[in-house]
């Protein structure tokens, strides 16, 4: 299925750059832009180097500093056309999906963590976006699809857009028109906007249009099927039928999307005259074409249609801009999330033209950045610009910009690991065998509502029952443990005994429970699926096992959750594989060049969690380096920071980095080992971390450095450098 | 200056407002017209100690035990006196009772906000949680608005604490706490590597100058200057005398103990030591306040933690006279339920709940705001959350009136509508 999408994305690709040629498009922005420097009196940046471009470039698409090999390559090329076709390449890679990812994980705030979901619903939404974004799933699309989206979360990850913002419908308004609009409406949320046009009947007639869409407990048609066996109760059973129900669907709670004929009323409080606190608001657009909803129509695919029609004045534009600012680090308009509020267009013509670009290439955004990675003046040198100085940049080349926190940890990664990208290649790699939680959320969804809440009930008995089972089991339990100081002996017969109790009727009960909840027969669903039941036992057995260790064997793999499992395993086949390995190379090499193996792997084992910033939690944990960096918390829409702190500063001073950048199976490491003379390593340290030779002036002081230190002075150029603000920087 | 703001302003001050001190959160219009005539706070607080509970503190087993209602209400918990005539609290803060005359109770405090995250961010920056925005803490306020008292040290600093707490919000990023995780180690990476000595380090620090010099000539960025002197400013805490402040190793075994072993505890006493250097505000927080199941075994544990910290703390305050100077604020986000649920515990309750202020020149010895006997509903002097954090924004002298904006240009206030209890300074 995946290659079959795949192979519908190849096509619509090929079909999008049928009418504008890369190199005219970007010449064509050349002539705009540099018509403007004569207006404004403003003169071109030098062209950068190949040295500077090359940086730029591998930042600006896979997000990360090009390894020394990827340099030598690139710079020690005298291909004609070397610069394009390096860039197609980086646009096409894994590396520039995971760069794309920070991106929208920052636009769209996505976490991973999904409120009230204790399963894997994130997960699910974040391998959407990654899937749309290798596919290039055009922008347009990949917008309908978000805000139209509906259904289960394993099956359509996209879901994940409405559930992130579960129970808050109205910001989740807000927040969709600022990202996709560029129209900050948030002020009409609660009052008719101080600044702008928009009242807060505007504001309601358009969230009228979403505000039906939002978690459900059961899909669609069977959610109506349910409801007309549960109107025909009467109260008391009802109510026992809505709770046996929840029990049931557990596993699957804030996963599934749905538009309901929920109403939205204005607020308690409302105090214009145009119409009475509390009334029922029709949807309405605020600007843009009128949208006229169709018999059976969505209201949010008819939202969805009007908020990414080419008619749509903001649509297209805003993203046009968004784009060009990654690229170039100011938007043509500024802010780029409040056209409205923008000041003019720094070039009128240039938004004109990208708009009507993006459009022509039918939102193929992987194309765009390619035109405008194409032009002169992305060749240039940069130039620094504040972007909150009130002043207005005309482009004499792309600003110069701090790396994002993700670039930052990205390019740290790229210093010490071999393949800085093995990560992202693992993930593309890990085919999903068929989700065994698709197929139970099918079955369970495809029965009639008299089983379901036939199933409902007995399940309820049987939660419940298994709940006064454990707490009974936690008293025995408690009571063997208090018995432990007093006779051992006794105590540890008893345990073995409360555990033979606990293991047996956790098997039972977990039967039980699968075959009611998910029509299957693996007791093991209890523990990988959400349940009321997932924690109980194995607390108790985690209770009883740190006080009586030995009765760990009796439990089992029964209370793992199979990822845990999985990974389990992997690591011990590839320690198997590392043992077989460094007895070869003892064998074949002899014992000095098994050991330097072994150390290597060492080393390597101890950057497990240098990975790509895109496949590590999102945000990443709390003091984290990407978060020391300004990550985006991803709260708010666009939260990253730029911002130098003292933490930073400690952290490249006295981390972990610079000591994993010493040992000499670092990337880093092994170029200063292997480079033999002082002026060798010196090149060797600035290719490595900065892609350039160093200058005349530089390599005079390192050489200085290393007539007075000897060989030991490579580490310390090597955290100076670190610590010069240069390395932060894109230039 | 927005339109917004001045259509705020130009509102007459209502009659009979500056007679209601400490009632519910007024009108935009009375807010603006109260912060207008407010005369800020003279010799107000300096610093701060803020302790928060992060989980939801259970007000009926600690500052708001209720002996007269059913046992359903009050379960196991018996209220013992204090050092304040009348002022009673829960037997579990026995060390707290003898600070009770340092002290105010807020017993009347009341929120919508039912939910951790969205109680929590109402709590520390006295706004509701949007999706759109970032307010800033009120450590952050207090550091903007008061500034740096050591300029060696940062002056909001955070120990412990969740995964996503606020900080500067949309002030720009030197109101950024400095974020603390274990107290016991201190400042993350303070110290270079071992392997390098004082004059090592010295050297390697030039050469980095010199290395980055064409770069640092090339451009007049606002970016690079700011990594430059922040580089500076962290050498220069790396080697300054002030970095002691961060050190628990500097306290005696005894003054350790005093505190507990815990983390709280621990935090606690850095949180004095950092005070006491010049730090404007630092946050201690506690967890595992979210007694759903087994209230009374597991508030006894953080009441546990909570006395002994905060007793040695008040104590150690008021010792080396810095109490007066000093503000310590106790807060939640919510209480809990009254009635006790089945599963022996306490559900989220935002309708009535308490904290307290100690220290800082507060009128102590005194419960400002009652709940009814059940401890369910808030009966003399009710309080919003607002009207709470506005009453530790005037004892710290804050013009709660002055507005700042966002970036997107919105105008906020730190004391957003709420009525500030000037009475209980004098």
């Amino acid at each position: 299925m995946k290659r079959l999408v795949l192979f519908g994305a190849v096509m619509l690709a090929a079909g999008s750059a049928a009418g504008v040629t890369v190199k005219e498009a970007a010449a064509r922005i050349d002539a705009i832009v540099e018509k403007n420097y004569a207006e404004q009196e403003v003169s071109a940046n030098h062209v950068a180097s190949d040295e500077v471009w090359l940086r730029r470039v591998y930042l600006d698409t896979v997000g990360r500093i090009p390894t020394p090999e990827e340099a030598r390559q690139f710079l020690g090329s005298e291909e004609e056309g070397k610069r394009g076709a390096l860039l197609v390449r980086l646009l096409e890679s894994p590396g520039h999906t995971s760069h794309e990812f920070n991106y929208w994980a920052d636009l769209l705030r996505i976490k991973s963590r999904l409120p009230g979901n204790n399963g894997d619903a994130a997960k699910h939404y974040i391998d959407w976006v990654k899937q749309a974004l290798e596919e290039n799933k055009p922008y347009d699309e990949m917008v309908r699809e978000l805000v139209g989206a509906r259904g289960f979360v394993a099956e359509n990850g996209a879901v994940g857009f409405y559930l992130r913002d579960r129970g808050m419908p109205l910001d989740h308004l807000s927040t969709t028109v600022q990202v996709f609009l560029g129209t900050q409406m948030l002020c009409a949320q609660c009052h008719d906007h101080p600044f702008d046009e928009w009242t807060q009947m505007d504001y309601y007639k358009l969230a009228a249009f979403s505000h039906s869409t939002g978690v459900v407990r059961l899909p669609g048609e069977l959610q109506e099927k349910v409801k007309g066996m549960v109107a025909k109760m009467d109260k008391n059973k009802r109510r026992n039928a809505g709770r046996a129900l929840n029990t049931l669907t557990v596993a699957f709670q804030n996963a599934i999307v749905e538009e309901s004929n929920k109403d939205i009323q204005l607020p308690h409080d409302y105090q214009y005259d145009d119409a009475e606190p509390k009334s029922v608001v029709k949807p309405q657009t605020p600007f843009g074409d009128l949208v006229e909803l169709e018999d059976g129509q969505r209201k949010v695919d008819a939202y969805a249609e009007w908020m990414t029609s080419p008619e749509n004045p903001r649509f297209t534009k805003v993203i046009a801009n968004r784009l060009w600012k990654r690229v170039f680090g100011v938007g043509v308009v500024e802010p780029v999330d409040d056209v409205d509020n923008a000041k003019r267009a720094s070039n009128p013509e240039l938004i004109d033209y990208l708009t009507g670009l993006m459009t022509e290439l039918d939102y193929d955004m992987r194309k765009y950045q390619e035109v405008l990675m194409s032009t002169e003046v992305y060749a240039r040198e940069a130039s620094a610009f504040d972007l909150l100085s009130g002043g207005v940049y005309h482009f004499p080349g792309p600003r110069l910009r701090r790396m994002s926190a993700e670039q930052i940890w990205d390019s740290v990664v790229t210093l010490l690991r071999e393949d800085p990208d093995a990560s992202l290649e693992a993930v593309e790699n890990g085919e999903k065998d068929e989700d065994e939680f698709v197929v139970a959320y099918r079955r369970l969804m495809e029965q009639e509502p008299e089983t379901l809440m036939k199933n409902a009930r007995e399940l309820n008995k049987l939660v419940s029952s298994s709940r006064s089972e454990l707490t009974g089991l936690r008293e025995e339990i408690e009571s063997v443990i208090a018995l432990k100081k007093k006779d051992r002996k006794k105590a540890e017969r008893k345990a073995s005994a409360a555990m033979d109790r606990l293991v047996a009727s956790t098997d039972s009960v977990f039967g039980k429970y699968a075959k009611l909840a998910f029509l299957g027969d693996d007791p093991g669903m209890v523990m990988r699926f959400n349940s009321p039941l997932t924690n109980g036992p194995r607390q108790l057995a985690q209770r009883l096992t740190k006080e009586f260790p030995e009765l760990k064997r009796k439990v089992g793999d029964r209370y793992q959750r199979y990822r845990n499992d999985d990974r389990r395993e992997k690591d011990r086949r590839r320690e198997a594989e590392i043992k077989a390995e460094y007895k070869r190379i003892a064998k074949e090499e002899g014992k000095d060049a098994a050991n330097r193996y072994s150390n290597r792997m060492r080393f390597e084992r101890g950057l497990r969690s240098y990975v790509r910033a895109s496949e590590m939690a999102s945000p990443a944990p709390q003091g984290h380096f990407l978060q020391e960096f300004g990550q985006s918390d991803r709260e708010v829409i666009e939260n990253a920071s730029d911002s130098a702190t003292i933490p930073q500063a400690l952290s490249l001073l006295n981390g972990q980095v610079f000591p994993s950048m010493k040992n000499v199976n670092s990337t880093i490491g092994r170029e200063v080992m292997t480079a033999q003379t002082a002026e060798e390593k010196c090149e060797a340290i600035y290719l490595t971390m900065l892609s350039r030779k160093p200058t005349v002036r530089e390599r005079e002081i390192v050489t200085a450095e290393f007539a007075e230190q000897g060989a030991g002075a490579a580490a310390g150029v090597v955290w100076a450098l670190l610590n010069s603000p240069q390395f932060l920087f894109i230039e | 200056m927005s339109g917004a703001a001045k259509s705020l302003l130009g509102v007459g001050l209502s009659a009979g407002l500056m007679g209601r001190v400490g009632g519910a959160v007024t009108s935009p219009e009375e807010a603006a017209a109260l912060y207008k005539t407010l005369v800020p706070r003279k010799d107000p607080a300096k610093k701060v100690i803020y302790l928060y509970m992060s989980g939801g503190m259970s007000h009926l087993d600690t500052l708001n035990p209720r002996p007269d209602a059913g046992e359903e209400y009050r379960g196991e918990v018996e209220a013992i006196k204090t050092s304040a005539d009348g002022v009673r609290i829960s037997e579990y803060l026995p060390g707290l009772a003898k600070h009770m005359h340092q002290a105010v109770l807020f017993n009347s405090l009341h929120s919508t906000q039912g939910a951790h995250q969205q109680g929590n961010y109402l709590m520390h920056t006295n706004y509701v949680k949007r999706g759109t925005i970032q307010h800033p803490h009120i450590g952050a306020w207090h550091l903007k608005l008061a500034g740096r008292i050591n300029e060696q040290l940062p002056g909001f600093i955070r120990v412990g604490g969740g995964s996503r707490d606020q900080g500067a919000g949309f002030f720009d990023s030197t109101f950024e706490p400095l974020s603390i995780r274990d107290p016991k180690s201190g400042l993350k990476y303070a110290k270079h590597y071992g392997d390098v000595g004082g004059e090592e380090f010295g050297r390697r620090v030039e050469l980095s100058k010199k290395l980055g010099y064409d770069f640092r000539n090339r451009y007049e960025d606002k970016g690079v200057k700011a990594y430059t002197s922040m580089y500076d400013e962290a050498v220069r805490l790396m080697k300054s005398e002030d970095l002691d402040a961060f050190d628990l190793s500097k306290e005696s075994a005894e003054t350790r103990e005093k505190y507990g072993d815990d983390s709280f505890g621990q935090g606690c006493l850095l949180a004095r030591r950092l005070s006491e250097n010049g730090v404007r505000f630092v946050e201690v927080q506690l967890g595992g306040w979210d007694t759903h199941t087994d209230n009374f075994t597991r508030v006894p544990e953080r009441t546990a933690l909570l006395d002994r910290g905060l007793a040695a703390l008040l104590g150690d305050l008021e010792s080396r006279g810095q109490l007066d100077e000093t503000m310590v604020v106790l807060a939640t986000e919510f209480g809990r339920t009254p009635k006790i649920n089945q599963n022996v515990g306490r559900d989220h309750f935002p309708k009535c709940f308490s904290a307290m202020i100690a220290g800082g020149g507060i009128n102590g010895g005194q419960i400002h705001g009652t709940s009814n006997v059940e401890g369910t509903a808030p009966e003399e002097n009710p309080m919003g959350i607002p009207d709470f954090n506005a009453t530790v924004a005037y004892g710290l002298g804050m013009d709660l009136g002055l507005t700042l904006y966002s970036a997107s240009r919105r105008p906020f206030t730190i004391g957003n509508k709420g009525v500030p209890v000037t009475t209980l300074f004098s």
